[in-house]
């Protein structure tokens, strides 16, 4: 018998025992629905941490450190090891000529030296907070910083050497500024310790008690510079969405010549390392054009003598946690299908029941076992490609019900944004039909054996 | 053998065939050694009473059964140590058979019942559906094709089991009381239609419970009891001139 007419036989089959099919059916795509709601889960959390790494352009980029560095701050060596500076680095040091020849390397779009500074005081808008600030060269200015850009813009390759900056929006909210609004004006930067030397005054206290009803006015509170404040008077060019680059919300973004400034005034240079005013610095930031550039550029990189460190290597345990995860899911999902899998026994084996003098009559007729054996293993798997093909599509609806209700539960936190938590990719929606069909396939092996074995005189005798 | 089986070359041979059934201690022999030869062309009638092991015979001889005991040699070759799968090929090739209870695949059409065993032979749709076509045509229900079984009437459902068994050109058709399930004039009407398979060339073994039908059709008649062979006789049958019959135009026979 040809294959295309037992395929054919199987679905007249199952067509003809509407309601039971149907029933089956059921049974199979809720099983297939709920794995596909259990994966799709895991990988839409995945993709939505991988998405924001992609945005924050992490796993495009290699940190350079001199050799013996990676991971520990100088002030904690120094502290280590009596007093010795930070000349006992093994390896060559950071300087502009590496900056240039790393530059050179394929692959690379940029490369220039680290000079965050996590501790500055800023003064805006009359009052005073704690700031980070970045040094950034225009180049570094990629589709993503711009896209998340919500006033104004960035500097230009013109503007290297200007002072200004992009402010987070973070700390324009908590101040209670529209990022429209901050354009234009003015941020002062001075090193943390002047924060103390600010003195408070309450400002314009009420002349009168408050009309009785009416709301309390908060108290608003004046800070007074000190007269022999050192400041560096920036202007606000721009407002970038914080936390689309998941930082902590208070990183100043400035040219990188300002930055390389920022970060000496700061006085932090040499407890953080390096001494970029000098042109030694403590790391370098190389930027590569895509994922798959990150490993050959380390290894160029590692060559020349220096540690590396990347992103990438954490998103490789993420990874692993994540295909746990999935695992995990999938295993609680596939207890549908173990359901399902009785579901369709049963159903083969009261098939093969009532067409007992059927499979006689073919075995008259001249079907060998095999043939008849495939029939109801058809059959099976025919359950298995519909049930999962229909259990793909509720467990997607399910997800996208889920995601819209998700959505609209945290609209104010997400911006009206609509979240993906549940992400059904391709390969998920084809391993699942796979799977409920193999899962089909081995539920009828049993009964399809059974009614191959089956003797057609005793099989014709059937009433 | 005897004088019919001198007409034509042997098709099958049966040689001391046993089937024994055992319950237990006790064991039925439902055919309890069996010898016959069946001559290519040649018109046999079987009868006996209920029980009497016809029904096993026509299922030994058509490959569905194995005997216990003795063989069963189809031109010459023996059926005794084939595999399963070579049984079923036989039984797709050289066998045709007709029940009683017609056994149509209830959920097919006639037409599909009847290219049924060329699909299982792998034949390509078209081509067995034009066959099949040609068959009802032959037994004379061309115009109901598409009908289910259940929208037939006896006599039209066992027409369409002749075509079904006829579909692989068998050259041995085994018909199991093909009329037992008719009244007399639809039987004899399927009788004539055997009759005419016959005048065509067909090898018929035909199984039966009614001896005056069996004496006028068939032209050998071989008696069964308790699984052996009580008698085996020509008929008068076997002197009348079948050129004038055919498939489409089965005469009806004086009995009816
Ligand atoms: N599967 C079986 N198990 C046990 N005994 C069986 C089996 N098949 C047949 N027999 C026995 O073998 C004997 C012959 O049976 P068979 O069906 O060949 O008779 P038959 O002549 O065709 O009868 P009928 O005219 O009623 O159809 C009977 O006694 C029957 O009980
Ligand atoms: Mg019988």
């Amino acid at each position: 018998m040809r294959l295309s007419d037992v395929g054919a036989h199987a679905f007249a089959n199952l067509a003809r025992h509407k309601l039971r099919t149907a029933l089956t059916l059921c049974g199979v795509g809720i099983g297939v629905a709920t794995l596909t709601v259990m994966v799709s889960l895991g990988e839409g959390i995945k993709r939505l941490i991988e998405d924001q790494v992609d945005k924050a352009e992490l796993v495009t980029r290699i940190t350079v450190l001199p050799k013996g560095a990676a991971g520990q701050l100088p002030i904690f060596r120094r502290g280590g090891r009596g007093g010795q500076q930070d000349d006992d680095e093994a390896g060559p040091k950071l300087d502009d000529d590496v900056v240039e020849q790393l530059g050179k390397l394929p692959g690379v779009v940029v490369v220039y030296p680290d000079t965050h500074t996590p501790w500055l005081g800023a003064e805006l808008d009359g009052r005073v907070l704690q700031a980070e600030s970045e040094g950034l060269p225009a180049k570094a200015i990629t589709a993503n910083y711009q896209r998340a850009l919500l006033a104004g813009r960035y500097w230009t390759e013109a503007e290297s050497q200007a002072e200004v900056a992009v402010a987070p929006s973070r700390v324009l909210e908590d101040l209670g500024i529209k990022p429209e609004a901050a354009i234009g004006t003015r941020v002062y930067f001075m090193r943390i310790d002047q924060l103390g030397r600010y003195e408070m005054e309450p400002e314009e206290l009420p002349a009168a008690p408050d009309a009785p009803g009416a709301e309390p006015r908060p108290l608003r509170v004046r800070y007074v510079r000190p007269p022999d404040a050192r400041l560096i008077e920036v202007e606000i060019i721009g407002v970038y969405e914080s936390e689309e680059f998941g930082l902590a919300g208070r990183r100043f973004q400035v040219p990188l010549t300002f930055g390389r400034r920022l970060l000496a005034e700061s006085g932090l240079e040499r407890a953080l390392g390096g001494q970029a005013s000098a042109g030694r610095y403590r790391a370098l930031t190389v930027k590569v054009e895509g994922r798959t550039d990150v490993a050959p550029v380390r290894e160029r990189i590692e060559q020349k003598g220096f540690d590396t460190f990347a992103i990438a290597d954490a998103l490789k345990f993420v990874a692993i946690v994540f295909a746990v995860i999935e695992v995990l899911l999938a295993f609680f999902g596939g207890i549908g299908l173990v359901v399902s899998f009785f579901g369709i026994a049963n159903t083969m084996v009261m098939a093969v029941l009532e067409r007992t003098r059927e499979i006689g009559v073919f075995k008259a007729l001249g079907a060998r076992d095999r043939d008849v054996r495939r029939i109801f293993l058809a059959e099976a798997a025919a359950i298995g490609v519909t049930g999962g093909a229909l259990g793909v599509l509720f467990g997607w609806g399910v997800g996208q019900g889920l995601n819209r209700v998700g959505s609209w539960v945290m609209r104010e936190a997400l911006n009206e944004r609509l979240v993906e938590l549940f992400y059904v990719p391709g390969w998920l929606a084809v391993a699942c039909i796979g799977v409920s069909t193999v899962v089909a396939a081995v539920a009828g092996l049993y009964p399809a054996w059974r009614a191959a074995r089956l003797d057609p005189v005793v099989a014709l005798r059937m009433e | 053998m005897n004088a019919t089986a001198a007409k034509g070359e042997t098709l099958i041979e049966l040689v001391g065939v046993r089937k024994r059934y055992r319950f237990g201690e006790a064991a039925v022999n439902a055919l309890d050694g069996v010898d016959l030869r069946v001559a290519k062309g040649s018109f046999v009638g079987v009868i006996g009473r209920s029980g009497s092991g016809k029904s096993t015979f026509l299922n030994v001889v058509g490959g569905l059964d194995r005997p216990s005991e003795g063989s069963v040699l189809v031109q010459g070759r023996a059926l005794m140590g084939r595999t399963s799968d070579e049984l079923a090929a036989y039984r797709r090739q050289v066998i045709g058979f007709i029940f009683q209870s017609f056994n149509l695949v209830p959920h097919l059409t006639a037409l599909e019942n009847v290219a049924l065993p060329l699909a299982l032979a792998g034949q390509g749709y078209f081509e067995r559906r034009r066959r099949a076509q040609e068959l009802l045509d032959k037994v004379g229900l061309g115009a109901r094709t598409g009908h289910r079984p259940t929208e037939l009437s006896g006599g039209e459902r066992q027409r369409v089991a002749i075509a079904r068994a006829l579909s692989n050109d068998p050259q041995l058709l085994l018909a199991d009381e093909p009329t037992g399930n008719l009244d007399s004039r639809t039987a004899e009407e399927i009788m004539g239609m055997l009759r005419a398979l016959h005048a065509e060339g067909c090898t018929i073994v035909l199984v039966t419970h009614d001896r005056e039908r069996a004496e006028r059709y068939c032209e050998r008649i071989v008696v069964l009891e308790d699984g052996r062979v009580k008698e085996d006789r020509t008929t008068s049958a076997a002197l009348v001139d079948l050129s004038a019959a055919s498939v489409e135009a089965a005469p009806p026979a004086e009995g009816a």
